[in-house]
């Protein structure tokens, strides 16, 4: 083969290796660096203590904690509850964004306002909403009167609904527009072949729309998942975790034992927990996408 | 001194053979047409000339140099496409600039070129406009024209005309071929419509699966088809084809009919080796003849298609198919029964197992 | 449900919608104006005549904004010009070029959006502390062109899909090498695309904590979103301070949002939807 032959084949894999480099460099290697972290005891304020193997360690101390426990079993519940809510009221969301109203580009540009901002200002500002005693929610519920006003995010179960409210609020906008798109892709006919069939609105719902929808819901599904597992920022500035561990997430809990704490590899252990979770979650997704096809 | 030379070219896909052991030479101005019916491998061939695909055997050659290796920018090739592939986001005038802006000549000699094409073509007054707003046939000028341009050695056509209308093509077919006397540059042109190949072509090569079929001059094509293929491929209607039996030495045995024919001195010796063989025998429509009552063969007649100026009429003789062009003159009826003759001069034979012209 | 019955019910959605979407942006907005004094005043008060912009100046002069600002600013534009650049060079080729293994790296791009940050945290903050990268902009700026390089990608392989094969082997013919046909042919109609995915990276990158409250500790380097998250408060939480700050922090990203609302959707929506 001629030299110029060879530099025209390398040509697609040369544009493609900067971004192929930053990819492997800073995702690959620290995910595997993380399982690497996560076998060791690593204190990081005890550098003289050295970074000792110790196996999986980590991980039967994980198994014992009861807090990583509470986080998981919070997280488990938050994605469950945020994921079907956003789902289930993003449809309908959806549904109604379908039907030729009126402004109807300017409401989805309000609605997708919450999307666009940075989540601890959402955070804040919900914060600021629900405060015990300036909090435009109290003066909503309990009017006038201050003596009722409650602190929703110092009770345990008042502060995990409203952790799970406020990304259900800055969320569903989003799962309704992606819904809305692939509403907007079912062809007409398939609803007028219906109704000439005889089948009335809840049966072309149950018939056309949700099937025609399925991949697109799987999809949504599955990007909502995953980022509900990685749920950080709204804990952060709205609960630190707290009342008393009640919104505990994984991530929050693994960033307080690395950073917090400075126990690098128990956090590492956390991350890798984290990460099967996602693996074991997105593979069950993917699955579903591809096999039905 | 050929202007484009295919040495033993080769192509795979994968374990996909698209193009076998072609050697074709194009000379300098030739109008050289590549025919066939689709994915047998013309434009494969239109492409690796150009560059825009890389042969896997075989040599080309480009003037005096090889040019296998070398880029499409370096080739001095001009493509028109299918699609006339117009860049949307540039106006008619930029569009015919590109090439020559890439090879850095200077913007007045630039604006020469690009007006004095424009006239040519007659799309002038379409300068500025984008290729969304003209007409496919204005589009398909803008094309030529984007080529013309830059004077290259060699044009290639990807099957042009395929997405006018009837009409147009027809009247653009003349304007190529025009443009083509008058531009005296090597031209290889590839299209499925073999009225097209058999009107523009000074040479055309029929093609199926990536093998050469033919080479050779309309004509030649047309009156010594070199095998089966050919022969039904070359011609509107087709040519009819019969099996015969070499009888003796003397007579032919139609097939399925039980009607025998003798087997004028023309044939004679070239049907000597064949005796009691199978072959194809193949006759135009043209050379089919009405003939008056009690003359030839009987025949019924099934379909007739008006034309015009001419009938195509659809018969059975005996069970076996054929076409037939008459005047529109003759009266003959559907489902009646009329006589035909067969010119014999004008039979062609082949041999049933490899299709080869006998 | 009859076709009106059908109606009503979604407009009331609607506008329940839109109020439950407005308000709380109004109430906080509202905040940024209020003095301290009614800020505090308990039971809250809705509307006040003493409107001031104490806050806002509060903010801007003692509390750094402005640095943060900069900040989130500098890192938002680097790294969605550099994810831009390093996606179309991944994209065209994985698009329009023959590549073995296509289908991989398209896997391999997507996976890395899949991984928690947690789980990359930490690691790339040792590797930016070996490099001497905490608490720089580049530090922060090539973990942003990582994150956002799938979506990046994603996105600009299906505009460049979606353009005729022909265009770009008429600019080889023409005179083009196949560098020059990218810049010259497909990015130019691939413009509406590159343009989505910056305005999607942007918006990423801008709104970005995690990693920014790692790598940037220092005060002087914090993005807007730290900034806001942790802002300082004596005594009591700085209610009017921080809902400035939001809206500020929040008003490019609004103007985004209403001018850009289709590009922003029909980016999102690339990988949602087939078709």
């Amino acid at each position: 083969m001629g030299e110029g032959a060879v530099k025209r084949a390398a040509f697609p894999y040369l544009l493609l290796s900067p971004a192929f480099l930053f990819v492997v460099t800073l995702a690959f290697f620290p995910i595997a660096y993380s399982f690497w972290l996560s076998l060791h005891r690593i204190v990081f304020v005890l550098p003289h203590l050295g970074e000792s193997f110790i196996g999986l360690e980590n991980f039967a101390r994980l198994l014992q904690d009861t807090r990583a426990w509470q986080a998981l079993k919070f997280t488990l519940l938050f994605v469950g509850t945020t994921t079907l809510s956003e789902l289930f009221l993003g449809l309908l969301l959806a549904l109604a964004l379908h039907q030729p109203i009126f402004g109807r580009g300017l409401i989805r540009a309000i609605i997708l306002i919450p999307w666009a901002i940075p989540t601890v200002v959402s955070s804040q500002m919900w914060r600021f909403l629900f405060n015990d005693q300036y909090g435009f929610l109290n003066l909503l519920f309990f009017g006038n009167h201050p003596e009722l006003y409650r602190a929703f995010l110092a009770e345990p179960i008042s502060a995990m609904v409203a952790v799970m409210a406020v990304d259900i609020w800055k969320t569903t906008p989003f799962c309704a527009l992606i819904l809305l798109a692939g509403l907007q892709t079912i062809p007409q006919e398939l609803y007028e072949a219906a109704k000439v069939d005889g089948a009335g609105r809840w049966r072309q719902f149950v018939h056309i729309t949700l099937p025609m929808l399925r991949p697109t819901i799987v999809l949504a599904l599955l990007f909502r998942t995953l980022d509900a597992f990685r749920v950080f920022d709204s804990i952060y500035v709205m609960t630190q975790g707290g009342p008393a561990d009640a919104t505990l997430v994984l991530q929050f809990y693994g960033y307080k034992k690395m950073f917090a704490e400075g126990l690098l590899g128990y956090g590492a252990a956390i991350s890798v927990v984290i990460f099967l979770f996602s693996l074991v979650v997105s593979i069950f997704y993917l699955r579903l996408i591809f096999l039905k096809k | 001194m050929a202007q484009v030379r295919l040495e033993k070219v080769n192509k795979y896909f994968g374990n996909v053979q698209a193009v076998k052991d072609f050697s074709v030479s194009a000379y300098d101005g030739e109008l050289l047409v590549l025919v066939g019916p689709s994915g047998c491998g013309k434009s494969t061939l239109l492409r690796l000339i150009a560059g825009l695909d890389e042969v896997s055997g075989g040599e080309i050659y480009i003037g005096h140099r090889l040019v296998n290796y070398l880029p499409p920018k370096d080739r001095n090739v001009a493509m028109v496409f299918q699609s006339y592939a117009l860049y949307p986001h540039l106006n008619v005038y930029e569009n015919l600039a590109f090439g020559l802006r890439m090879r850095r000549v200077n913007r007045d000699e630039i604006e020469k070129k690009v007006e004095e094409v424009a006239e040519l073509l007659g799309i002038e007054q379409f300068l500025s406009r984008r290729p969304r707003e003209l007409s496919g046939g204005e589009r398909q000028r803008v094309a030529m024209g984007r080529a013309m341009v830059r004077d290259p050695d060699v044009f290639l056509f990807d099957e042009p005309l395929s997405n006018l209308d009837a009409k147009l093509r027809i009247q653009m077919r003349k304007e190529i071929k025009t443009l083509h006397q008058r531009l005296r540059k090597t031209l290889i042109y590839v299209t499925h419509d073999q009225i097209e190949a058999m009107t523009l072509a000074d040479c055309i090569v029929v093609l199926s699966k990536g093998e050469i079929q033919q080479t050779g001059t309309p004509l030649e094509l047309y009156h010594q088809p070199a095998n089966l293929f050919v022969a039904s491929f070359i011609g509107s209607p087709s040519m009819n084809f019969l099996e015969v039996v070499v009888e003796g030495g003397h007579r032919l045995l139609l097939r399925k009919t039980g009607i025998v024919l003798p087997i004028i001195k023309k044939w004679e010796e070239t049907l000597a080796p064949y005796k009691e063989r199978v072959l194809i025998l193949g006759i135009r429509p043209e050379d089919i003849f009405m003939v008056s009552e009690g003359q030839g063969l009987s025949v019924n007649v099934e379909l007739i298609e008006p034309v015009g100026a001419e009938n195509y009429f659809y018969l059975k003789l005996a069970g076996v198919p054929l076409v037939v062009r008459g005047v529109a003159k003759m009266t003959l009826e559907i489902g009646k029964t009329a006589q035909i003759s067969f010119n014999q001069e004008k039979f062609h034979f082949f041999d049933s197992q490899t299709g080869k012209r006998v | 449900m009859s076709p009106t019955k059908k109606k009503t019910f979604f407009s009331c959605l609607i506008i329940g919608v839109v109020f439950l979407y407005l308000i709380p942006y109004m109430w906080f907005g509202l905040a940024s104006f209020k003095s301290q004094r009614t800020l505090t005043a308990i039971p809250p008060v809705i509307y006040t005549h003493q409107l001031t912009l104490h806050s806002y100046h509060v903010a801007f002069q003692q509390k750094d904004l402005l640095l943060y600002l900069k900040n989130s600013a500098i890192v938002a534009i680097l790294a969605t010009l550099g994810s831009i650049a390093l996606g179309v060079l991944a994209a065209y080729p994985l698009a329009r070029l023959k590549i073995r293994g296509k289908n991989l790296f398209l896997l391999l791009f997507l996976t890395v959006s899949m991984f928690p940050q947690m789980a990359l945290v930490g690691p790339i903050w040792r590797i930016m502390r070996t490099l001497g990268w905490l608490n720089t902009y580049q530090g922060l700026i090539f973990p942003y062109i990582t994150l956002t390089l799938p979506l990046a990608v994603w996105i600009l392989v299906r505009f460049f899909e979606q353009l005729p094969q022909e265009i770009e082997e008429a600019a080889l013919v023409d005179g083009c090498t196949p560098l020059k046909a990218l810049w010259k042919v497909i990015l130019p109609l691939a413009a509406p695309g590159v343009f989505t995915a910056a305005i999607l990276i942007f918006i990423y990158a801008w709104n970005e904590f995690f990693f920014a409250l790692l790598i940037m500790t220092y005060p002087a380097r914090h993005t807007l979103p730290v900034g806001i998250a942790l802002f300082p408060g004596e005594y009591t939480m700085p209610w009017g301070e921080i809902a400035a700050a939001s809206v500020v922090a929040t008003i490019p990203l609004i103007c985004l949002v209403l001018f850009c609302e289709r590009y922003i959707i029909s980016g999102l929506t690339a990988g949602a939807v087939k078709g």
